[in-house]
């Protein structure tokens, strides 16, 4: 499998009468595409904002930041299988796409009805609170309202589809351009004595908490649901085949990039391993730990590294799967946050002694990169502009306690899973 | 909290579905549950074998308070003699 991708970086955005890239300057007809965008009739409402870093911005109501990429030969369409779009297999032939811009999509619409689908989350375009990397892009938030008599996951549906058109129609302004960057990304052939590396992605599956084998959260070719493992090429994670909280960065994994990198260097790059967390018995955990551990053995794996990107119990079947991937002789790299110190418990929720080799991603608390001092230093500044939801939970644990989300908020955790962000930490 | 009961003299049963989870942060008596949703009992069983199986639960609670244990100590109800070595925690 041979993938091309061509990227067409941005530096300038603006709103015009047409959508055009140009020497970095990307033009976007926003009346074209809310127009576009309100034919579907499950779309009550629908605009577009511009939001630049530097800017005194809060986007809230925050579900997804998309970005543009297009197929533009070979299989498929990218971010396949997600609200509905084609499941051909992708990762094939050329694709572009535009760097340094985002897709945000906001919405009042929850994921789904149970724990955890809540949209606490928030992107400061500046100040202490700007520390993920959509903080850094350019971006389109793509606001909207829905249908409220369809069934939740509908509602979804029609969010994510309105993202998606205005990713795709601005990436088909570059479809036809020659990129000013090209990549080649293919698993040649190589030095057969160089250790074979999986990287195995545990991502957290809503299915016990929404009960619904349709929730929408970070998606396989648009499933959500608890599956066995996936064998999977890294070309497909490139075309956005696993997409949704948020597919911008599921596309820009680091992780995929660093072991292409290392590919015929310091090691030889045997492919992805995806499996799905929060599974809810002792078995069930089990047989994902072990199924995992398998699939990376068929793959003649002799190292891997592991991340993944939640918390709580989802942590057993992911340290189980460091546990059995070491006693089938593989070795491990488990990159992981930790728990909160707040909470009082160990940092690790089951300190396997397996784990050998850890990079710790964070505790995903934001709190202790803030200046110490006063109760209102710790706050992150008010706003002059605020995008999405006008209240916001002060915390997350108790959801009847909401504050105006423009004003100062106290600073909310961002998870780093694979390593992207700027936060950094010292030892003490 | 199984611990500390355990350390302050009382006897403690932890039922819980995850298990290993239970064995390896240390608590010594340890009974097998369901599952996260339902962990004494299981609705598919409907309701009378439900019923059966959250007592042989309940029951295998209580005997695991009056069994001696040297460390942590799995107790799984499907046992005519519920008692397990604690190797099982690896």
């Amino acid at each position: 499998m041979r993938l091309e991708l061509g990227t067409f970086h941005v530096d300038e955005m603006v709103f015009s009468d047409r959508t055009h890239w140009s020497d970095g300057t990307l033009e976007v007809d926003d009346r074209a595409i809310v127009g576009a965008i309100r034919n579907d009739p499950r779309i009550t409402d629908a605009r577009l904002e511009l939001v630049k870093p530097g800017e005194s911005v809060r986007v809230t109501s925050m579900r997804d930041v998309i970005e543009p990429r297009i197929k533009v030969s070979g299989p498929g369409v990218t971010y396949p299988g997600i609200s509905g779009r084609p499941v051909i297999t992708v990762g094939q032939g050329r694709t572009h796409r535009l760097s340094g811009i985002g897709i945000i999509e906001v919405a009042e619409v929850e994921m789904y009805h149970g724990n955890d689908a809540w949209l606490d989350g928030f992107i400061d375009m500046s100040g202490p609170g700007a520390l993920s990397p959509y903080s850094s892009l350019l971006n389109i938030c793509v606001v909207v309202d829905v249908d409220r008599s369809l069934a939740i996951e509908g509602q979804n549906e029609a969010c994510h589809q309105a993202a998606l058109l205005v990713s795709d129609t601005i990436a088909a302004a570059v479809k036809e351009q020659e990129p000013p960057e090209l990549e080649t990304f293919e698993l040649t052939e190589t030095d057969p004595d160089l250790p074979r590396a999986v990287y195995i992605c545990c991502l957290r599956s809503p299915q016990h908490y929404a009960d619904s084998l349709y929730a929408f959260w970070t998606s396989i070719y648009g499933l959500s649901r608890q599956t066995p493992p996936w064998v999977m090429h890294p070309n497909e994670l490139l075309d956005g085949a696993i997409s949704v909280r948020t597919s911008w960065i599921l596309v820009n994994n680091p992780i995929v990039r660093e072991m292409y990198r290392q590919h015929g260097k310091e090691l030889n790059f045997a492919g992805v391993v995806a499996i799905r967390t929060r599974w809810s018995s002792q078995d069930e955990k089990d047989i994902t730990s072990f199924q995992a551990a398998k699939t990376a053995l068929m793959l003649g794996a002799s190292g891997a590294v592991i991340s993944y990107d939640s918390g709580g119990n989802d942590f057993m079947e992911v340290i189980r799967t460091v546990q059995a991937c070491e006693n089938s002789g593989i070795k491990t790299v488990f990159m992981t946050g930790e728990e909160s110190p707040d909470t009082g418990g160990p940092p690790l929720l089951e300190p396997l002694p397996e784990a050998r080799a850890i990079v710790s991603m964070g505790t995903g608390s934001a709190a202790i990169s803030l200046a110490t001092g006063s109760e209102e230093r710790k706050m992150l500044p008010a706003v002059e502009r605020l995008i999405g939801q006008k209240t916001i939970v002060r915390d997350s644990s108790q959801r009847q306690n909401t504050i105006a989300a423009d004003g100062p908020l106290p600073p909310r955790g961002w998870g780093d899973p694979y390593g992207l962000g700027r936060v950094s930490c010292f030892e003490y | 909290m199984a611990k500390e009961i355990e350390r302050a003299g009382i006897p403690c049963s932890l039922i819980s579905a995850l298990f290993s989870l239970a064995l390896t942060t240390g608590a010594p008596r340890v009974v097998r549950g369901a599952r996260i949703e339902h962990v004494c009992g299981d609705p598919r069983l409907g309701s009378e074998k439900d019923r059966e199986y959250g007592m042989r639960i309940v029951r295998t609670a209580l005997k695991a308070i009056q069994t001696e244990v040297a460390g942590p100590t799995l107790f799984d109800p499907a046992d005519p003699e519920p008692v397990k070595e604690a190797s099982l925690a690896a």
